[in-house]
């Protein structure tokens, strides 16, 4: 029926055009990254994409790996307090400056960095920027507007799905300390990381050498003038280690049953990070088509142990600046919650991928990476943090290539480097089924 | 009244000169400093603005109010004042509250006249 429709003469002329100007326009994961270094050591990368969103990010490494035991939850407080009052604009001027120009602009955290985006139009760039400018850089964090702030801290932490719980949990296993901090601020805690403990946190952490700004929309040059204008002092703040320890949390509440566990994977910086990439997609990360199960032999086993009951598995791949997780991630029934966690483990386990598992994984890699470098919003925050932890900034096309030359015994060594690794467990909701990490073989 | 009051003393506050005899005179004819007041502590909290700024002083700030004035209260209905030596002196009565009032009002103005200083400019 469609190639009917399309040998009508109007039909015709729309497919054509379509192609035509699909073909004509060049694709975001081609475009050129330049980095550039400014004299305040702030590492500029940017692309200068046709499109008329222009997204800009200050990405600083502050996350909450950084925090330590007088300040845990900090980075949250931090992400959190994005937009309030700064020396020279007040939060209501934030707020109209951004929304009467139909701009964003916000803070997201991971453990290694904190990044403030701003995404608008380009003929509003100019107010916007300034705005920008001002919440990173003239924070003021008002005890008032702070405690103002406790309910959107508590909306936060309700929110928290259990998935993201139970893999922040598993970092506290795997790290203890570190990168093994949480990225939400413990209950307990809110309202006491205060006006100080902010500051200080500020500026051991907001520094030039800890800093990148990029920016998709606008040409290099034009980032590098916003960039200039960051007065972060030098210097290279805070450190963190980052290393290995392995255990188990566990944590009982209604629901689900959620078990991540993982062995020690890799770095961004490591060379055996698209290894364990390939392998992530080669176990299987979840179905791909409505109400179908997995293709890797994860799902399958799973499959068969959940015996019916809903069951739901991913590999879990998490790289971080210097170490990584890799292991998998279970929501289940909680009947079942113990057979299922022992296949999965089982898998996890195996120690060996075959070719075909390889094949698969390096197509699943590939699509989510250039299907992730398509959007600029997700390219720009890429990019950055390329920068930002690993030094330089690759364009999809070469991750791509290079995820081709993977070989699969690079693969396989990753996958014995999980199986021989010592295990973290973390296990949350209604959890009597799920047996605990020695007894797991 | 008493906030032009206040703010009439925050302006003063400002200048660290010295009082002369005149303001003395006028301090004290007042009369808060006999019932252990500072001048701050007469902002009335009928006023939404001194609500606010009521809200963003420390606690203990807050709580040293409270008994200044729950002091005062006793001591006008007992029909008495505070003995020479525990009044008020015009040294000692710093601004703790106007400051924040100030930044209140500010804030409130800047609100109100937003549309006419930034006008909506089609993109």
């Amino acid at each position: 029926m469609s190639s009917n429709m399309a040998k009508l003469p109007l039909m015709r002329h729309i497919v054509k055009r379509g192609l035509g100007s699909a073909a004509a326009r060049a694709l975001e994961s081609d475009l050129p990254i330049e980095t550039s270094v400014l004299a305040n050591k702030i590492q500029v990368v940017s692309v200068e994409s046709s499109s008329p969103i222009v997204r800009v990010a200050v990405q600083i490494k502050a996350g909450s790996r950084y925090e330590t035991a007088d300040n845990i939850g900090v980075a949250h407080v931090l992400r959190s307090a994005c937009g309030l009052t700064t020396k020279s604009t007040s939060t209501f001027a934030v707020t109209r400056l951004i929304q009467e120009r139909g701009a964003n602009l916000w803070a997201v955290n991971d453990r290694d960095s904190i990044s403030y985006i701003l995404e608008c139009y380009v003929q509003a760039l100019e107010p916007c920027l300034k705005v920008l400018h001002s919440v990173t850089t003239e924070q003021l964090f008002h005890p008032w507007e702070l405690a103002e702030n406790i309910p959107r801290l508590k909306y936060e932490l309700a929110l928290v799905p259990p998935q993201a719980r139970v893999i922040d949990m598993l970092h506290g296993a795997a790290y203890r300390t570190g990168l093994g901090n949480s990225l939400f601020i413990p209950k307990y805690l809110v309202g006491s990381q205060g006006t100080e403990t902010l500051h200080h946190y500020v500026q051991n952490t907001f520094l030039g050498n800890r800093t990148v700004v990029s920016a998709t929309g606008i040409s290099n040059n034009a980032a590098k003038i916003f960039a200039e204008r960051l007065n972060f002092a030098e210097g290279s703040g805070l450190g963190t280690s980052s290393q290995y320890y392995g255990g188990e949390l566990r944590k009982r509440c209604k629901g689900l049953a959620h078990v991540a566990i993982a062995a020690d994977g890799a770095g961004i910086n490591q060379k055996e990070a698209l290894a364990f990439g390939i392998l992530q997609h080669a176990l299987g990360t979840g179905a791909k088509v409505k109400y179908g199960s997995g293709a890797g032999s994860l799902s399958k086993l799973v499959t068969e142990a959940a015996a019916g009951e809903p069951a739901a598995v991913s590999a879990l791949n998490v790289s971080h600046q210097d170490a990584g997780l890799f292991g998998l991630v279970i929501s289940c029934e909680p009947k079942v919650a113990g057979r299922v966690t022992e296949a999965a483990v089982k898998a996890l386990k195996a120690g060996n991928v075959s070719e075909e598992a390889v094949k698969r994984g390096k197509n699943g890699l590939k699509a989510a990476v250039l299907s992730a470098a398509e959007n600029t919003g997700t390219l720009t925050q890429d990019i950055g943090q390329q920068v930002l932890l690993k030094g330089s900034a690759d364009s999809a096309a070469a991750v791509a290539s290079a995820i081709d030359s993977v070989s699969s015994s690079d693969v396989n060594n990753a996958a014995r480097k999980v199986a021989s690794g010592k295990l973290s467990m973390a296990a949350l909701g209604d959890i009597a089924n799920v047996p605990f990490l020695d007894q797991l073989k | 009244m008493r906030i032009v009051r206040a703010l009439f003393s925050a302006a003063k506050a400002a200048k660290p000169a010295e009082p002369s005899s005149w303001d003395r005179f006028l301090y004290k004819a007042n009369g808060f400093n006999k019932l252990g007041l500072v001048s701050d502590d007469l902002l009335s909290e009928l006023d939404d603005a001194v609500v606010e700024a009521l809200k963003r002083l420390p606690e203990e700030t807050i709580n040293q109010r409270i008994f200044r004035q729950n002091r005062a209260a006793l001591l006008s209905l007992n029909k008495t004042i505070l003995p020479e030596d525990q009044w008020t002196k015009i040294e000692d009565d710093k601004p703790y509250l106007m400051p924040h009032v100030l930044e209140v009002w500010k804030e409130a103005e800047e609100k109100k006249t937003w549309e006419d200083k930034n006008p909506i400019q089609a993109l």
